[in-house]
């Protein structure tokens, strides 16, 4: 079901490409326009596989019966996966309010305690790591990134 | 000219620029631009002998994190992660360091005499590719698709179309029309390339080397770093002479086009490389042939950039534009008449390369037994810290946040493709090569009045579909030769297996 849905999402975004780009000059449409041709071919050959796949595994699927415990474990996973992708777009939005400096030291610290690090190894790490990487990026290299305190 | 200055310049700029290239964010060029203030008090000799040096180790140096972490330093060493990756993961990072650095030296070295030899005529040649072979030039690259999964064509099409699609984001080459932005200010030059990359490469391998280390089976590769391994990845890169000549070449002549880079010499030499190949399905997941292919061609496009800026004072890419302006801050004019007036200069600045190729392996060797102990580090603590880098090495290319947001989307897209075995390579593939394939096919068509009779009768643009034919087919043709001789063994099995039943039965 997953790849019919990211299918799908291509097929829409071709869809919005094309509404887009509908009013450009003739020059700067053509190229896209040969690739999108390709792509909805394309798409519409793996959405035929995709749902004939999925169709299948259905049919095969009350036969089978996945065993509850293995499927409670990878559960457990994927939210611990998913709260790190969603903690570091959080930690990306927090660099300008509260500095680079600190959304890195909580960034760490959190993501480590979520992974079950030690509390004190996790604590050193976020801290050790944020001076090291504000000294290289920041106090040598002049990056322009946003801070708290500028230490030059 | 040559003064114990020279010596102590030659192993200080491969040191800079092995740390400038190791950096995520950080490229050749700005590691030149940030000691150019350096090379003003330097006699000209010396501040070519520091640039340069520093730009050779730069290449080198992007490869190290892309083994060690999965985070390429630059994007030509983006073509690390599909072998190099793979073997450090498998408990082999010594030697995949070492043939990197092995391949490394040799591809430097190899390209330098190159330039130093045949300079002149090769730039005669590069003066004739023009936008329909660059077009061509660009297909090749593309062709590369074919190579990376005959078994799932059809999704690897559409990864690559996918990349293609990506690369015209932004305003288009001719008009200046802007093409699905979104209104983003960031995307307005197109999506941008090193987001883009970390996110679709490096962002996937974090999250799944964390859901592996996160699974209750799971049992981490055994590490084995000592000295002896570094020997045996030296010995290791030798057994390769076809991928050593095949990717210095091609590094070579990829360099010399002006707009290609190391990025595509790279995907070239790979693709070459799988082609030749004996076994193509061991690649991607740890062949030695793959890293020495990949390395040798990344690092030979530094003789072959040089070729262009020095004969024709052409630069082709941002670090040679940087390299040509401090020529011409000491008074030296790159072009045709330098290779006849300051041959003396040219002569001794190719002998500080290739004594400078030789310390690039030595400070290498040294710099990858230190860092090959990244990978004994615990995932859980490896990973928030990578994801931190690589933020970094997004936001650090353009200094804009929107870029850490389209690294994250990228990264994305990435670990979706990733779970239902859609090749992300190919569509990092579409992104370099699209723009260039787009730009060169509307100048070719502009060229000829909108007719593209141009691009299939120029001599080398015949030459160029020869080289894609062979590309397309070959690989299909070693796919299919692979699969029946699979099927001659599955049958000969069956046969065996009936045969021993029928044994059975009779005793």
């Amino acid at each position: 079901m997953g790849e019919i849905l990211f299918l799908l999402g291509w097929l829409a975004f071709v869809a919005a490409y094309f509404i887009s780009t509908a009013s450009l000059p003739h020059e700067a449409k053509s190229f896209p326009y040969v690739i999108l041709a390709l792509m909805v071919l394309c798409i519409i050959v793996l959405l035929y596989r995709a749902v004939q796949k999925y169709l299948q595994e259905r049919r095969a699927a009350p036969q089978e019966g996945a065993p509850q415990g293995k499927k409670a474990g990878v559960n457990h996973t994927l939210i611990v996966l998913a709260f790190i992708i969603v903690l570091s777009a959080v930690y990306v939005s927090l660099w300008k309010p509260i500095g680079f400096e600190l959304s890195t030291v909580l960034y760490l610290l959190i993501s480590m305690l979520v992974l079950k690090v030690k509390p004190l190894k996790a604590v050193i790490i976020a801290v050790a790591g944020m001076i090291c990487l504000y000294i290289v990026f920041i106090t040598l290299l002049k990056m322009n990134i946003p801070v708290l305190f500028w230490i030059g | 000219m040559w003064s114990w200055l020279t010596l102590l310049l030659i192993p200080f700029g491969i040191a800079a620029g092995i740390i400038f290239g190791a950096l995520p964010g950080f490229s050749a060029s700005t590691g030149i631009v940030l000691f150019m203030p350096l090379s003003f008090v330097l006699d000209p000799f010396n501040a070519l002998v520091l640039l340069l040096n520093l730009y050779v180790g730069a290449v080198y140096g992007g490869a190290i994190p892309a083994i060690l972490i999965g985070l390429p330093g630059a994007a030509g060493a983006a073509a690390q992660l599909f072998d190099g990756y793979p073997m450090a993961k498998k408990g082999r990072p010594m030697e995949a360091l070492a043939i990197n650095t092995t391949s490394a030296v040799i591809g430097t070295l190899i390209s330098v005499l190159i330039f130093l030899f045949v300079a002149p005529a090769l730039s005669s040649v590069a003066l004739k590719f023009g936008p329909p072979e660059m077009f061509w030039v660009a297909v090749w690259g593309l062709t590369a698709i074919v190579a990376m999964d005959p078994k799932n064509l059809t999704k690897g099409m559409l990864a690559g179309l996918i990349g293609l699609i990506l690369g015209t984001i932004g305003a288009d080459p001719m008009t200046g029309s802007v093409r699905m932005t979104g209104g983003l200010l960031e995307l307005y030059q197109g999506v941008p390339f090193v987001p883009a990359l970390t996110g679709l490469f490096c962002f996937p391998e974090v999250v799944n080397n964390l859901k592996f280390s996160l699974s209750p089976h799971a049992e981490p590769p055994k590490i084995i770093v000592n000295t002896k391994k570094l020997l045996e990845g030296i010995k290791m890169t030798f057994k390769y002479p076809k991928d050593i000549i095949s990717g210095s070449l091609i590094g070579t002549v990829v360099g010399i086009l002006p707009g290609a880079g190391a990025s595509v010499a790279a995907f070239l030499a790979y693709n070459q490389s799988r082609m030749m190949s004996k076994h193509p399905e061991k690649y991607g997941e740890g062949a030695p042939e793959g890293v020495v292919s990949t390395a040798t061609a990344e690092n030979a496009t530094v003789g072959g950039a040089m070729v262009p800026m020095m004969t024709l004072g052409v630069p082709g890419s941002a670090a040679t534009a940087i390299l040509m302006a401090v020529l011409m801050f000491h008074g030296l004019r790159p072009g045709p008449s330098l290779f006849m007036e300051q041959w003396s200069l040219i002569s001794n600045l190719v002998i500080t390369l290739l004594i400078g190729s030789v310390a690039m392996g030595i400070i290498g060797l040294l710099f990858s037994r230190l860092c090959s102990e990244i990978v004994r580090v615990d995932m859980k603590v490896l990973a928030p810290l990578t994801l931190v880098m690589i933020a970094l090495s997004a936001y650090c290319s353009n200094f804009s946040i929107t870029d850490i947001y389209i690294m994250l989307v990228c990264g994305l897209i990435g670990l979706v493709m990733k779970k239902f075995k859609y090749s992300v390579t190919a569509l990092v593939l579409g992104i370099i090569l699209g723009p260039i394939a787009e730009t060169n096919l509307l100048q070719a068509l502009r060229m000829n009045a909108n007719n593209s009779f141009n691009l299939f009768t120029r001599p080398l643009c015949m030459v160029m579909i020869a080289v894609c034919l062979v590309s397309l087919i070959v690989p299909y043709w070693n796919h299919k030769r692979s699969e029946k001789k699979l099927s001659e063994i599955d049958a000969k099995k069956k046969a065996l297996a009936g045969m021993s039943d029928e044994e059975e039965d009779l005793n």
